[in-house]
């Protein structure tokens, strides 16, 4: 085992002393991050009784989902964070790593993990979702994992810009797209391999890197270590990881994952039904979308006031309302909302709930980001299943006290 | 001229190897269906015997129908083994809930990216899947592991691990002759075997060795072919193998 993957229980906590003192902190203004704010004990953590086990959706390729109740923090720990890919981890250590840059630049580049860590270094916090996160929740069913609702996490991410990258290697002219060729291998060569492009346009801008660490560690094998795409705001389509070649290009990727997977309809289609591919564009931004960290799943609680938790975020903008009620009285009530306004990163939020009486319950929550998109009841049904942003709901169970 | 001789030898070796590979592939195929077979009817037997003592003459035909179901099963859940399995484990099935129609075109999708399903059986496992799997089958709860539990690859291992004083040059010889033809010249993979190169198992030299050693599927065990020496030969040449170059040499 890695060791980067071990428990760490001095450093992040998942329960609600973490919670709360991430709560005066402004954490993300101060550079460092406060890091140190973040060395509480875990010894209470299983006191509420959630289950913090990983659910593994498929063990080869290994494919996790983070239980929500895993998600109760500003960053999420490595060792918690889901797990996504389509031909499993390359074999990483039997020769040293290189990141080629090649295509239409004047100066193609080959470099070492060591050159990249010379360069300078940049950190930022993202939220990475897997675009099927929350497939599993569409009627009809479609193919593909079945991700509930954790196929997503909230890390610091460190590294290069890539921007930098492209200065270095001097972009011609007629360059508009950047092709990233990972180091995972499919079973045969009749299979894709996972090779997707992002627009010229969008690897320029700041926020974009290649990330050599994932919450000050290295970044582990299992989340695309040692060198992954990372692009705030976009769904984890575009975030490649393991990558081994960046190609500059006139055009986007002629390739399975660019062309045929990871597309939606430009407009919703009726359920059920698949649309002429001509009107079908990339996965990028992600929409906006909150989760309930706690209570868990079917937790039961006194009668009483219940504090409810979560997380919310988007791609482009930043969420400005979360909003909670229950199935039984949706009248929706304004959540706190904790952590800066920042593009590419989650806010947690809370709020006081006192349930009228004892019985059964299901919370949701709903998030507004500032432009102006509210999470809808259910989203327009597409036939990958991506972008599931419906209301998140916890069932619960309110005893008597 | 030095280089079309060395060619030309290449070319003997892999046909050769092509050879062994399918003799041996076939005896065991053929040593496990007959196994299967007899297993069956022994089953089938017993269940007839049981239902013929047991039940009124106008169930026999529900029973065999039943029978007949059974059968279908376990036929089509062993195709589902030995030809899907090869890429990933049954989970990528069994938690999903498709109509038949989705089922047969994930199949279709699959036997264009590689995977071989004899014509035979391409309707049964249509069928098993729609049955077992289809829309209304409610859906287990799934399963819940601390990533430290996780049994995977995927976390690498020690690079070196099992292939200390390997000879190379035998390795790639010998890969040559006895793997290259199912896991393909340049072990990026072919209808009958994974790609090895780059693949996160060669990080983990025990559980590649065990694989080698015991034969996995319809990987025949490879002991009685290979000396341990051998083994680690070839594992020290895998280790070595750079994918693109490997690529540049399948493509020509």
């Amino acid at each position: 085992m890695a060791s980067d993957l071990e428990h760490r229980p001095d450093r992040f906590a998942s329960d609600r002393r973490g919670f709360l003192a991430g709560l005066g902190g402004g954490l993300i203004g101060l550079g460092g991050l406060g890091r140190g704010a973040w060395g509480l004990a875990r010894a209470d953590e299983a006191s509420d009784g959630a289950d913090r086990r990983m659910i593994v959706r498929t063990e080869r390729p290994l494919n996790l989902e983070s239980p929500s109740a895993a998600l109760d923090s500003f960053l999420t720990p490595n060792d918690a964070f889901f797990v996504r890919s389509h031909h499993g981890a390359p074999a990483v250590g039997l020769r040293p790593w290189e990141v080629v840059v090649e295509g239409l630049v004047d100066r193609p580049l080959k470099l070492s993990l060591a050159e990249l860590g010379a360069m300078e270094p940049t950190t930022v916090p993202a939220v990475l979702q897997c675009a099927g996160n929350g497939r599993g929740l569409f009627r009809p069913r479609m193919p593909g994992l079945v991700w509930e609702r954790g196929a997503v996490g909230h890390a610091e991410w460190s590294g290069v810009r890539l921007a930098a990258l492209l200065e270095k290697a001097g972009v011609k002219p007629e360059a508009a797209h950047l092709h990233f060729i990972g180091g995972d291998v499919p079973p045969t060569t009749k299979a894709p391999p996972f090779i997707r492009s992002i627009p010229l346009a969008r690897a320029q801008a700041d926020d974009v890197l290649i990330a050599l660490k994932m919450n000050g560690e290295p970044l582990p094998v299992l989340h695309g270590g040692p060198a992954r795409l990372v692009v705030p705001g976009w769904g984890g389509n575009a975030w490649i990881k393991w990558v081994r070649r960046i190609v500059v290009s006139a055009e986007e990727a002629q390739t399975f994952y660019m062309q045929t997977g990871y597309r939606i309809p430009r407009e919703p289609v009726p359920p059920g039904q698949t649309p002429d591919p001509k009107s079908l564009v990339p996965v990028e931004w992600m929409n906006v979308k909150s989760l309930i960290t706690s209570p868990d799943l079917g937790a039961t609680a006194p009668l009483g006031p219940i504090e409810v938790r979560g997380v919310a975020w988007t791609g482009e903008g930043h969420v400005v309302k979360v909003e909670v009620s229950t199935v039984e009285d949706p009248t929706w009530r304004e959540a706190e909302l904790l952590d800066e306004p920042r593009q590419g990163s989650w806010r947690r939020f809370k709020i006081a709930w006192t349930p009228p009486a004892a019985g059964s319950y299901t919370l949701q929550a709903r998030a507004t980001d500032s432009k102006s998109q509210v999470q809808p009841e259910v989203p327009p049904w597409n036939k990958s299943g991506y972008l599931w942003n419906g209301y998140d709901r916890v069932p619960c169970v309110v005893s008597r006290a | 001229m030095k280089t079309l001789l060395i060619l030309v030898t290449l070319a003997a070796i892999a046909v050769a190897g092509l050879m062994v590979g399918q003799r041996l592939q076939q005896r065991r195929a053929l040593a496990e269906a007959a196994a299967e077979r007899a297993h069956l009817e022994a089953a089938r037997a017993a269940a007839q015997a049981k239902a013929e003592a047991a039940a009124p003459a106008s169930e026999d035909a529900d029973d065999d129908d039943d029978d007949e179901a059974a059968y279908r099963d376990v036929m089509a859940k062993r195709a589902l083994t030995d030809n899907c399995l090869v890429c990933h484990e049954e989970g990528m099935f069994t938690g999903q809930r498709l109509t038949a129609a989705q089922w047969k075109s994930e199949i279709d999708k699959m036997l264009g990216w590689g995977a071989v399903l004899p014509e035979a059986d391409r309707r049964p496992v249509e069928e098993y899947l729609t049955r077992h799997f289809g829309e209304a089958t409610p859906v287990p709860p799934p399963g819940r592991a601390h990533l430290a539990d996780v049994p995977t690859h995927e976390i690498p291992g020690d690079p070196a691990e099992g292939s200390a004083g390997a000879d190379l040059a035998s390795g790639g010889k010998l890969y040559l002759v006895v793997c290259a033809s199912c896991h393909g010249p340049a072990a990026l993979g072919t209808e009958l075997g994974p790609a090895l190169v780059d693949r996160a198992v060669l990080t983990h030299g025990e559980d590649y060795h065990k694989v080698v050693r015991e034969g996995r599927r319809k990987m025949p065990a490879m002991n009685s072919l290979l000396t341990a020496d051998q083994q680690r030969d070839i594992l020290g040449w895998l280790r070595g193998l750079d994918r693109d170059a490997a690529g540049e040499v399948a493509s020509k």
